[in-house]
């Protein structure tokens, strides 16, 4: 199924350079929500043309009545416009209780199954198959269970005397790098005295 | 709320009510270990302290004496491990086992579960590959709805973190386990792996009563895992039971090197460890189940005197849990004889080092913990072996020193030798006797335990078949010990390197592992990480070949492994040469001569997934910006993470330049600082979509119409 040509007749300007930007624009409007309707995994070509099709269309008629911005732009908006309106009616969702149809229905589309299993009712007007709009509805996405908190908390553990003074020693010499780096000066010296008395 | 003194007299009355696991037994044990132990450790020093007398002891004599002792103690140890773990698999195995508390068919009735993955910048194929393996087998025994598994992520390259995403929902999907298979990333991994479980037990841990860890890379049959949590059921003063897990699905010859030595020596060391240290065992941080509440209520780590790497937060978190475990009157129990249970090991050297490295820091900062009375003296026990397994090392290359140095004096003192009769003078040894007496008893000392392995499998015909037959096995051992020998060397200057790098305050960093053995090590790693070896063990040769030539032959396979170290290293990378093996039967493990189901399995999904993410219309985190479907679950899971409220919006500038010049030209931090905000997510996979090819990036227009050329099977299984 082709999509004619004269449906992406430029709205404004005539002459043809302006003509043949318009058409290029148009291409990449095409180009753009069969690319969109690939990523929601439309694979059926004959669905996949009709439904850009529908969409141009409707893009093109509100670029005729005076709608200003780029054909991609107003493609992609008219798509999402398809979509999300499609998603409240199968998911029978109310526009005013908060809930964003588009982030419910893609997850629903796709624990649903519908790249694999529902691909012709994608986009469709009602009635559809019940098993489908019960998947639909049902379909719910959490990463976890309910939460059940409680706290973890170091219980005292003493260390006995040893790593005590050892860790006490370590502070102070952190404390005083001046001492630190004399015995550390010594430890070298005396290291090199016995290095020495043992070979000697 | 469950108290210390509730749990300690419950305990004591499982402990000692059952005759699997009676406490008077498990002193005896320990005496007549102790006792062996003792007789040999000092046997062996007289021996060489009366080498060191007879011919004048003086200072640096005095030092290699000290350093022999210490040595000689260490590898004493592991001899009566072995010892005790072979008398021990020949006698009554149902005594002194916690597998022996239950029947084999028992049927009590299982609890909550939870099974954890801690994930950090893992391999997500390999990672949810396992999951899926572990899943399937739960739901085959019939009692998968007692488990729910938990992939705990720390990912912080955002690669990672979108495939981890990707990869979790396919897999719930596919098994239509989405209530049963749970996904969290932290957005802060404070406390490393100790933190993410921490964060696991504060948020959901109280709805379970057991929990399963798991490392990225393990894999533990259902029976095992159900057997397991059985166990917990019937002894409940029990804590915490730790399976042996056997390493598998190695490539490399070093990587088959230490898979056959870990599942052919394993059996003997385990058990030995098991006949000693009863209910006062380790924890080895995977592959082990755990009572939550007490881990909750006890086992919090505390914080060390001093600054990291030294004191600070603990690295090596789980010798120290099972201390306070025990601490709290729980029992702990290593499992040695329950099979199925497994885990992947480094495929080379350098890699092994590099785990080493953090190992070395973890079980160093143990030092503090030696001295506390609060804990059990097994436990501290376990500590100090742990220490010993890296300061072993440098005592081995003190003691190689101090030798020399004596060498080098005597050379120079010009004197002959006088010797004088020790205590050995009612044998009437010459030197050369008592010298060839002195290295025959250590080198007992050190391969009976092979030699007891290798009898243990001898005398068992279904595990020697296993093992591939008795001549096979027997060339196996003899490739394993030979190759080792080479390797030891290697493996004491890295550790004796790292100790010392502890000891100044240098910090390990805390990296994936690397389980893929690729093309094995390139010859450019191969030198820069061996360098210094290679110039040890030239200046050492150099000096020992100066003064004496005797003594020169005597180091020689020392230094000579060090001269040879980037060759040593390269060629036991060699995924080739461990194929080569592999196909000769050498080597083998059970688990190669028969695959594990569990194994397969997982190898077939990780191929699927990698090829599904590694070939879907683009990779990576790059997905969860233009994939309608990832976009929105990237932006479910960050709503559902409590954390996100607090996160920044990203610079205005940084999100245009995602867009403008493409995702491939931010850093990984800009990356994730775009990822991580809900908003921004969903305003990019808008603006992807919506804007005009000029004002997108190259990369992005390709990105977007790759879609309606991909192939419908590369669709990240989402078709």
């Amino acid at each position: 199924m082709e999509l004619p040509v004269d449906l992406v007749t430029p709205a404004v300007g005539g002459g043809k350079v302006d003509g043949q930007a318009d058409f290029s624009a148009w291409d990449e409007a095409y180009r753009r929500v069969e690319a969109y309707f690939a990523a929601l995994r439309i694979r059926n070509k004959l669905l996949l043309s009709t439904l850009v099709h529908r969409v141009l269309q409707k893009a093109a008629e509100r670029q005729n009545a005076g709608e200003v911005g780029a054909p991609t732009e107003i493609a992609m908006d008219e798509a999402d416009r398809e979509v999300h309106q499609w998603f409240i009616q199968i998911l029978d969702l109310d526009e005013e209780a908060g809930e964003d149809p588009v982030l419910r229905g893609r997850l629903s589309l796709l624990l649903a199954d519908m790249p694999r299993q529902w691909q012709h009712e994608f986009l469709t007007d009602p009635p559809w198959p019940e098993p489908f709009v019960e998947a639909m509805r049902k379909s719910f996405l959490r990463a976890g269970p309910d939460f059940h908190l409680s706290q973890m908390r170091a219980r005292p553990l003493e260390l006995g005397p040893i790593p005590n003074l050892a860790g006490e020693t370590l502070r102070d010499l952190d404390r005083k790098p001046h001492l630190r780096n004399i015995l550390l000066f010594l430890f070298v010296i005396v290291g090199g005295f016995i290095l020495f008395y043992l070979t000697r | 709320m469950v108290t210390a003194t509730e749990i300690t007299d419950e305990n004591q009355e499982i402990l000692s009510g059952s005759p699997a696991l009676s406490a008077k037994r498990a002193s005896l044990r320990r005496f007549l270990f102790l006792a062996t132990f003792t007789i040999i450790s000092v046997a062996g020093i007289l021996l060489f302290a009366d080498f060191m007398w007879r011919t004048g002891i003086y200072d640096i004599k005095w030092v290699v004496l000290v350093l022999y002792a210490i040595l000689f103690t260490h590898i004493s140890l592991g001899f009566c491990n072995a010892l005790f773990g072979f008398i021990s698999l020949r006698g009554n195995r149902s005594v002194g086992r916690i597998n022996a508390s239950i029947p084999e068919d028992s049927d009590t009735p299982l609890a909550a579960t939870a099974i954890l993955f801690p994930v950090y910048n893992e391999d997500v194929s390999r990672v949810m590959a396992g999951v899926k393996a572990t899943y399937e087998a739960l739901v085959k025994t019939g009692e998968h709805q007692h488990f729910d598994i938990f992939i705990l992520s720390d990912s912080t390259n955002p690669d990672r973190w979108i495939e981890e995403e990707v990869a979790w929902l396919r897999l719930c999907k596919d098994l239509n386990a989405l209530d049963r298979i749970h996904y969290r990333r932290r957005t802060d991994n404070v406390d490393k792996k100790s933190g993410n479980v921490r964060d696991f037990l504060e948020t959901w841990g109280a709805r379970y009563r057991y929990m399963i860890v798991f490392d990225a890379d393990s894999l533990m049959t259902g029976p095992t895992l159900v057997r397991l949590v059985r166990l917990m059921q019937a002894n409940p003063g029990v804590g915490l039971i730790q399976t042996a897990p056997g390493l598998i699905g190695a490539d490399t010859y070093f990587g088959r090197l230490q898979q056959f030595a870990s599942r052919f020596y394993g059996r003997v060391f385990t058990s030995g460890l098991n006949y000693w240290q009863q209910s006062e065992g380790n924890y080895w941080g995977h592959n082990a189940i755990i009572r939550i509440e007490p881990f909750i209520e006890h086992c919090e780590l505390p914080e060390l005197p001093y600054k990291e790497p030294i004191g600070g937060k603990i690295l090596s978190h789980d010798f120290v849990e099972a201390a306070l475990m025990r601490r709290a009157g729980f029992a702990v129990w290593l499992v040695d004889d329950l099979e199925d249970s497994y885990e992947e090991g480094p495929p080379n050297l350098i890699d092994s080092a590099t785990r080493d490295r953090r190992w070395c820091q973890g079980n160093l900062q143990h030092t503090w913990l030696l001295f506390s009375g609060q804990l059990h003296a097994i436990n501290r026990m376990h500590f100090f072996n742990g220490i010993m397994g890296y300061a072993g090392s440098l005592f081995w290359l003190l003691f190689l020193i101090a030798s020399t140095l004596s060498v080098v004096r005597f050379e120079r003192s010009g004197l002959s030798l006088i010797v004088s009769q020790g205590f050995t003078r009612n044998l009437n040894l010459s030197m050369e006797q008592h010298g060839a007496l002195l290295l025959g008893f250590t080198a007992i000392i050190l391969f009976t335990p092979k030699l007891l392995a290798w009898l243990d499998a001898v005398f068992d015909p279904a595990r020697r078949k296993r093992f591939g037959g008795v001549l096979r096995l027997s060339g196996s051992v003899f490739i394993e010990t030979l190759t080792s020998a080479f390797i030891a060397p290697l493996l004491m200057a890295f550790h004796s390197r790292f100790l010392i790098e502890v000891l100044l305050g240098r910090k390990s960093g805390w990296n994936a592992q690397n389980r893929d053995a690729g093309q094995g090590t390139p010859w450019v790693d191969a030198i820069r990480a061996h360098m210094g070896q290679v110039v040890l063990g030239i200046l050492w040769s150099g000096i020992a070949l100066y003064y004496s030539e005797t003594f020169f032959w005597w180091l020689s396979p020392v230094t000579f492994s060090l001269i040879l170290a980037p060759v040593i290293s390269k060629i036991t990378s060699s995924p080739q040469l461990g194929q080569w093996l592999r196909r000769h039967r050498l080597l083998q493990t059970p688990e190669e001569s028969q695959e594990p189901v569990i194994w397969s399995t997982c190898k077939e999904e990780e191929e699927k997934l990698r090829n599904a993410l590694e070939n879907g219309p683009m990779r990576g985190s790059a997905l969860a910006l233009a994939d309608p479907y990832i976009n929105t679950l990237h932006y479910t899971l960050l709503e559902q993470n409590p954390a996100g409220a607090s996160i920044e919006q990203p610079p205005e500038k940084l999100v245009e330049r995602v867009l403008i010049e493409g995702w491939d030209k931010l850093d990984k931090k800009e990356r994730v600082a775009v990822l991580i905000h809900p908003p921004t997510i969903r305003r990019l996979h808008h603006e992807l979509w919506h804007r005009s090819g000029h004002q997108l990036a190259e990369s992005w227009r390709e990105s977007l119409s790759a879609y309606t050329a991909v192939n419908p099977q590369r669709l990240l299984g989402f078709v």
